[in-house]
């Protein structure tokens, strides 16, 4: 072959050869390379190791740019549509098993979201002692002022109030807290310097007390105190308030009562609520109508939601709370539903913020409020006291094995026995909703005359 | 033995069935404090009990009559008995029925909403 015809036959073999676009390898075209980069070049067996393929698209992707999610690799279009990482723990989750955390302020997994909503709350119960002489809050030693007296309210618990409140104009939040803790302070006995940090409130904002009638409106937040002073400081923030401030209480405004009751454990939770479903309509009575029916498409004192046959069963703290939670559970979160409720039990789990009265109206009348704080405050002692009564021979298993609870339902012999007797005269009965099929006429049976 | 269990008086007409067995299964759903009772129990001093009742009165001044008529149908829904706690036995004990929620069955085709109920009762009883 001449030297010219053998060079064009090398040539021409050279450029049926593959070249492996990695390593620069040559194979024969016999057996060219099965593989492509991610650029769709042939690759040699060896560098294809190098290789991976999207799950979800298909596309060749180098293993040092692969994502993985779930054991799949990923190109990194792919895996940020369909992944995202837990904000609590960082593991990778599929969006569609991803959940908003309020807390979190992201998304997290389905384990570090059901940890955070559905965890417990962290029920820590104290002596009676310790509640009625705790000086956390508001003291005669570092508020200057002599002693706490209990003429007007008896009670030895701390109790905050939350006077929600609207005003003419668009005030400054902080002016006016300032001035309120002024007043308050200037009661105490202490230089004119001190009266501002003796205040002890503040002053926040809550759309929930506007409306396009009462545009602005806003919420004094009262540090917790125990007795006459509650009732000494909620006359000077009320007085101030209106006098020099033109506020005044609408259908749109509430007052809201905490009271400390890190004393209670579950059998005193459980006869508060009990007594409270028993006289709560009552209480409904006390107050404007709209404190029952709400106002703006929305309930802000709603009754006692659970029945009295569902207090049967419980038995502990954990028992108490999934009971009270009747809407789905414990959230670690402020806004939890159940918060919006005459007696709301929320803050206190949530945030250890004492048992929440939100039935009452708004108001800036001290004598309202001051009674209204008798009131609950006698029902909150007394209930603490019946529970440890009820437990001075050993807390009871359950709340249903009480004498107060099966005082009130009907024995099951007697409740079998109705049902015997409507299966025996169900021909000569009228049902009460006028159903067609239970209709008897007028009965002719004599007996049955006699008997009922 | 229902009548008397529930503590009806007799009359000449039996009392229909079906209403004398909702009472009895559901009564303690149905069941209200009286306020007398309410205010002893808790030892709400005079002057609170007073201020309660005065308020309760001005709120129902302040109603038309219908009004009014409405908001306690309203609230006392479904209530069909009155207790009270006895803080000695620490039992609760029936001391009254709104009668009217036992129709007889002469009464047949009374309408079920009608409820010719005296609130006063529930916070005059003692």
């Amino acid at each position: 072959m001449p030297p010219e015809s053998r060079q064009s036959v090398e040539q021409e073999m050279n450029e049926s050869l593959c070249h492996c676009a990695d390593c620069g390898e040559k194979e024969s075209v016999s057996s060219h390379y099965n593989y492509t980069n991610s650029d769709e070049e042939p690759v040699c067996d060896t560098c294809s190791d190098n290789y991976t393929e999207c799950y979800n698209c298909e596309m060749t992707i180098h293993i040092d740019d692969a994502e993985y999610g779930h054991g799949d690799s990923y190109c990194s279009d792919c895996f940020n549509e369909n992944f995202t990482h837990c904000d609590s723990c960082g593991d990778t989750i599929h969006v569609d098993d991803s959940n908003w955390s309020e807390s979190n302020e992201g998304y997290v997994c389905e384990s570090c979201y059901e940890e955070e909503n559905y965890s417990t709350p962290n029920w820590e119960v104290m002596s009676k002692e310790y509640v009625e002489t705790r000086t956390s809050f508001v003291n005669p030693k570092w508020d200057k002022y002599e002693k706490d007296t209990f003429n007007l309210i008896e009670s030895k618990r701390s109790i905050g109030v939350e006077i929600e409140t609207n005003f003419n104009d668009d005030y400054s939040f902080s002016e006016i807290a300032d001035d309120l803790r002024i007043s308050v302070g200037a009661t105490r006995d202490a230089d004119v310097e001190d009266w501002y940090e003796l205040g002890k409130l503040r002053m926040t904002s809550d759309t929930s007390t506007t409306n396009h009638r009462h545009q602005y409106g806003g919420e004094v937040v009262m540090n917790p105190r125990r007795g006459d002073i509650l009732v000494q400081d909620v006359d000077s923030i009320c007085k101030t308030l209106q006098d020099n401030w033109g506020a005044y209480a609408s259908v749109k405004t509430g007052l809201h009562l905490h009271v400390d009751v890190q004393d209670y454990d579950w059998l005193h939770a459980s006869v508060l609520t009990f007594f409270t479903k028993m006289m709560e309509p009552h209480i409904y009575t006390w107050l404007p109508k709209s404190r029952y029916y709400g106002s703006g498409h929305q309930r802000w004192a709603r009754p006692v939601s659970q029945s009295v046959n569902d207090f049967y069963y419980i038995s502990d703290r954990d028992s108490f709370v999934e009971f009270y939670y009747d809407n789905g559970g414990y959230t670690d979160e402020k806004y939890n539903d159940k918060r919006y409720h005459g007696l709301n039990w929320h803050c206190h789990f949530q945030s250890n913020q004492g048992v929440e009265l939100r039935y009452h109206s708004g108001t800036l009348q001290t004598d309202k409020i001051k009674h209204w704080t008798i009131f609950w405050t006698k029902v909150i002692d007394k209930c603490y006291d019946i529970a440890q009564e009820l437990a001075y021979d050993g807390s009871p298993s359950q709340f249903g094995s009480t004498t107060l609870y099966n005082s009130l339902v009907v024995p099951p012999r007697i409740v079998s026995k109705c049902g015997r007797i409507l299966e025996k005269y169900s021909d000569i009965y009228v049902g009460f909703d006028g159903l067609q099929d239970r209709h008897i006429g007028k009965s002719s049976d004599k007996s049955i005359q006699k008997r009922f | 033995m229902l009548r008397r269990y529930i503590g009806l008086e007799k009359k000449d007409s039996p009392y229909q069935l079906q209403p004398m067995v909702d009472y009895i299964r559901q009564r303690h759903n149905q069941a209200v404090m009286s306020v007398d009772n309410i205010f002893d129990v808790f030892d709400i001093p005079t002057e609170t009990r007073d201020y309660f009742m005065n308020r309760k009165r001005q709120l129902q001044n302040a109603m038309l009559p219908d009004t009014a008529r409405q908001f306690y149908d309203d609230v006392f829904r479904n209530i069909t008995s009155v207790i009270e706690y006895n803080d000695k036995t620490m039992m609760f004990e029936y001391k009254d029925i709104f009668q009217q929620s036992f129709p007889l069955v002469t009464n047949f085709g009374m309408p079920t909403h009608y409820r010719d109920v005296n609130y006063d009762m529930i916070s005059q009883y003692a």
